[in-house]
């Protein structure tokens, strides 16, 4: 490892495994933003405050209240789901349709509410799941298999959430709304209730990505911020509102990421993200895969 | 002046705007002297330098996101390369502060240009996360590259403060009532240019993008020469401040330096008075540094719920900010304030 010394072919493999799998945790974060975006229209700033407040709660539940590890995930996402819905009334709704900085700050507003609870109850400490994993190696790379199972996880919910979007009736309610709002209304779809549904279910994600990442990682409450980065750059590089782009673009930048930290140090690995962003953004800021 | 005259500037709110700004500059300045010779208005001196680096931030983003529209999310990026190119001028070659100041601007300038030849192709949220994505790299890269300190930073001994001296006070004491009045040049020189863009028929072309800016190319503004040069004068005054503080507080540090948190006060401060408009930067900040300074102090653990909730609040019922607002109310306040 280190500049300048040779980087042997089985580590780079081993990086390039351990990317692909971190890679589609990112992608799940990045879809719960890429949803909200694609169809409400709202760049939801709360995006990393709502994955650090999932870490939180299942931290919450787990060490401080000694419930089951599975359920207390459970319960995570259920609470994700709920304050999303709150969310949407609270923050959301009055700036649907306004000038775009309205609601770049009352959801910026949203996110340091949260992060101030944060704070206030757990302090600046880094944290950790009591998880027991065993571990495989991959060309030298450690990938716990906890991490494997949450990717697999992650790959199989950006897959429903395809299907949801592209074969249902209430994803074809969805593209109507993103379409025209006024003829969707005429043709009998609820226009609020869709779109409440789709800001939970985008913070309903985002909570997901974030105990899954908490499963493997510790955290503070500055965590989120980086996710939400990343979630930029994955949305950017993947489309808006294509879960399956959010997955490959998760994995481009997981891939990225590890093998930035292999060849240099894991310091610089935000660095390609954010060029990536800014490559991506000059070149083909629809992404690419763009749908809906 | 002839009373008509007095009276026509009065209606289109030349002359109101023009004493506010003055009566500002005279206040800061009064301040300043104040302070020299009474150790009491030391907090005041102190408390006003950082509003007034949150103002210089505010006077340069006014002009891309208040009169061009464009929502720059990252502009502390200027206020971190000014203050960089200052210390490293400062650390390594001993260069005065004035101009390391010059330098600073000069970067800035230059960064800004070439920054927007990438980010101001791009329109609305897209823009807003290209500016992210340049503030977080330039933070990275700050914190990575050893001759930029890392995450250290860089780091001035007393002794390079020797030679600096005003009224009566040398070396490092003297370095606050300085930066305080370099800080007031500043401020005046954003409140100028602010001025310039709002009564110009630059400023006109500014606004013309802001409202549509596919119509305004249509009909004659050379679009991407006049958001270029917005983009480039706005990084004016935060490099300055930046330059200045490096400078004041003697380190560079990334996280301080290029910090988000910094770019989004100055655009809750613009927002809050009014983008847009040159008495609603005044407004502004002056609101949202008092109401901040309260709430450190009154709730410090609960500041930031505090905080989020205020911002929410004037994102969903104050979207015009509080001149904004007055304008839209009545005609004639909105030939008054300006």
């Amino acid at each position: 490892m280190g500049v300048g010394g040779l980087v042997s072919g089985s580590l780079l493999l081993g990086g390039f495994v351990a990317g692909l799998v971190v890679g589609s945790l990112y992608g799940l974060a990045a879809l719960g933003l890429s949803i909200i975006w694609g169809i409400l229209r709202v760049v939801n700033l709360s995006h990393g405050a709502l994955i650090a407040m999932s870490m939180y709660l299942a931290y919450l539940l787990t060490v401080m209240h000694g419930v089951p590890l599975l359920a207390s995930i459970l319960l995570t996402l259920f609470i994700g789901f709920v304050v999303g819905v709150v969310a949407y009334y609270l923050f959301v709704h009055r700036v649907l349709g306004g000038p775009e900085l309205a609601s770049l700050l009352s959801t910026f507003g949203f996110g340091l509410i949260i992060l101030g609870l944060l704070e206030l109850k757990f302090g600046g400490i880094a944290r950790t799941l009591p998880v027991e994993s065993s571990v495989i190696e991959v060309g030298h790379v450690p990938i716990m298999t906890i991490q494997i199972i949450g990717a697999i996880v992650a790959a199989a919910i950006a897959i429903g959430a395809y299907v949801l979007i592209y074969r249902t009736w209430f994803g074809r309610a969805v593209r109507a709304v993103v379409m025209n709002q006024e003829a969707a209304a005429l043709m009998g779809v609820n226009v609020t209730k869709i779109l409440m549904l789709t800001f939970a279910l985008g913070v309903l994600f985002a909570t997901t990505a974030g105990t899954l990442l908490a499963l493997a990682y510790s955290f503070t409450p500055e965590t989120g911020s980086k996710y939400e980065l990343y979630s930029f750059t994955i949305v950017v590089l993947g489309g808006l509102g294509n879960p399956l782009g959010s997955l490959i673009g998760g994995m481009i930048l997981g891939v990225a990421e590890q093998l930035t930290s292999i060849v240099a140090s894991g310091s610089w690995g935000p660095l390609v993200a954010f060029l990536l962003l800014i490559i991506m953004l000059v070149i083909k800021p629809t992404g690419l895969f763009a749908k809906l | 002046m002839e009373a008509a005259q007095i009276l026509r500037q009065l209606a289109r709110g030349r002359l109101i705007t023009n004493l506010t700004v003055a009566l500002v500059i005279a206040v800061l300045l009064g301040l300043g002297i104040g302070s020299l010779y009474s150790e009491s208005l030391g907090y005041y001196r102190e408390t006003i330098t950082t509003f007034m680096v949150l103002f210089s931030i505010v006077l340069g983003l006014n002009v891309i996101l208040g009169y061009t529209g464009y929502v720059s999310f990252g502009h502390a990026v200027f206020y971190g390369i000014g203050g960089y190119t200052a210390m490293i001028l400062m650390y390594y070659h001993g260069v005065s502060v004035y101009l390391a100041m010059l330098a600073a601007v000069l970067a800035a300038m230059g960064a800004a240009y070439l920054i927007g030849l990438i980010v101001l192709r791009l329109r609305g949220a897209y823009f807003a996360i290209a500016t992210i994505a340049v503030l977080e790299a330039f933070r990275v890269v700050a914190a990575n590259v050893n001759y930029l300190g890392g995450s250290e930073g860089l780091q001035l001994s007393a002794t390079y403060y020797r030679g600096y001296s005003i009224a009566g006070y040398h070396g490092l004491m003297a370095v606050h009532y300085i930066a305080y009045f370099l800080l007031v040049g500043v401020v005046a020189l954003g409140l100028l240019i602010n001025l310039y863009v709002s009564r110009s028929k630059f400023g006109a072309g500014l606004r013309a993008i802001r409202e549509d800016e596919d119509a305004a190319e249509a009909i004659g503004v050379n679009t991407w020469k006049y958001k270029t040069l917005a983009f480039v004068l706005s990084s004016i005054t935060p490099a300055l401040a930046g330059a200045i503080i490096a400078w004041k507080r003697m380190i560079v540090l990334p996280g301080e330096f290029f910090n988000l948190g910094l770019s989004i006060e100055a655009i809750i401060s613009t927002m809050l008075g009014g983008a847009g408009t040159v008495l609603g930067t005044i407004t502004g900040t002056a609101i949202y540094h008092a109401v901040k300074t309260a709430f450190l102090t009154s709730f410090p653990s609960l500041h930031l719920v505090i905080f989020g909730a205020t911002i929410a609040v004037i994102a969903e019922l104050l979207p015009m900010g509080i001149i904004g607002w007055l304008r839209i109310k009545s005609t004639k306040l909105r030939f008054l304030l300006e």
